[in-house]
């Protein structure tokens, strides 16, 4: 279940992501039949990206204010959990009901060059995007040569 | 959902059936489009329409009713910085685009729209039905 995702990088280069992403729950809730743009995807989407200076994750989370959203750092491991409420009046008749709510929870192990520490999150439209600095270590430099 | 006999005012209008739903479009930007996940719900006054639009704000997502269709058409308020390189992938990004057909039981002119934290919330007023009445048969 959780190399599924992974499909395409799963013999890649990136094998510590692939190795150790894993989702600890699902969301909870029905799932609403039909086809929809995240079907087949856990709640909440995330794509993962690398940039000159780091890593950047991005993750679809609509709806969720950042009270129910909570960022925990554990060596290279960075795990986002909350809840996604959704309510709706007892009296309602619901005719289409294709958002999910409940409880999530996902982990992400990054590269060893990742400083997890230092990593800083935004939150804007319902999106979280989380920024990973690398290593000083592992960023390039120049090395001067010193006349002999 | 399918509706059923004359009481379900809203009935989507089906414009794509694929699994990552790109939608048609109208419009003359370009990019892709896809469908939003939305929540229909009705109450007794009126019918509430909830669109997930994440990476969107009010200023990029248009509403509009033409001819009974309710038309949901947004654009990302940010695009992806292209010098990132994706290493690992579970959503594409575009804009959004859905449709629906209203009954005429929506009171046009009172949709309210809001928006927070990407999803977008319309509230749809019923119009006020005619009320049954007896009609006198008159005597001849």
């Amino acid at each position: 279940m959780t190399t599924s995702w992974f499909g395409p990088w799963s013999s890649g280069p990136w094998r510590t992501l692939d190795d150790l992403q894993s989702e600890v729950d699902r969301l909870r809730g029905a799932a609403a039949p039909g086809v929809r743009r995240s079907a087949g995807v856990p709640f909440p989407a995330v794509n993962v990206y690398a940039s000159s200076s780091g890593y950047v994750l991005v993750a679809e989370v609509p709806g969720v204010s950042t009270d129910d959203l909570e960022i925990v750092t554990e060596g290279h491991q960075v795990t986002l959990r909350g809840e996604r409420r959704i309510d709706y009046a007892d009296d309602v008749d619901i005719h289409r009901r294709e958002r999910r709510a409940g409880h999530f929870r996902r982990s992400f192990t990054l590269p060893e060059d990742a400083d997890v520490e230092k990593a800083e999150a935004a939150y804007r439209n319902g999106v979280l995007t989380l920024r990973i600095p690398k290593n000083e270590a592992a960023l390039p430099r120049t090395i001067a040569i010193q006349h002999g | 959902m399918e509706t059923q006999g004359n009481e379900t005012a809203l009935e989507r209008t089906e414009l794509e059936q694929t699994e990552k739903r790109p939608a048609q479009r109208e419009g003359t930007r370009p990019g892709r489009l896809f469908e939003p996940d939305v929540d229909i719900v009705e109450n007794p006054g009126a019918y509430l329409v909830v669109a997930e639009l994440p990476g969107v704000d009010r200023d990029n997502v248009r509403v509009s009713l033409e001819d009974q269709v309710l038309s949901i058409e947004a654009d990302l308020a940010t695009a992806p910085d292209p010098s990132w390189q994706p290493v690992y992938t579970e959503f594409r990004q575009g804009g959004y685009h859905r449709q629906f057909r209203l009954s005429d039981r929506i009171d046009a002119g009172g949709i309210r729209a809001s928006m927070r934290d990407g999803v977008l919330q319309l509230e749809l007023p019923k119009v006020e039905r005619a009320r049954p009445r007896t009609i006198e048969i008159q005597g001849g």
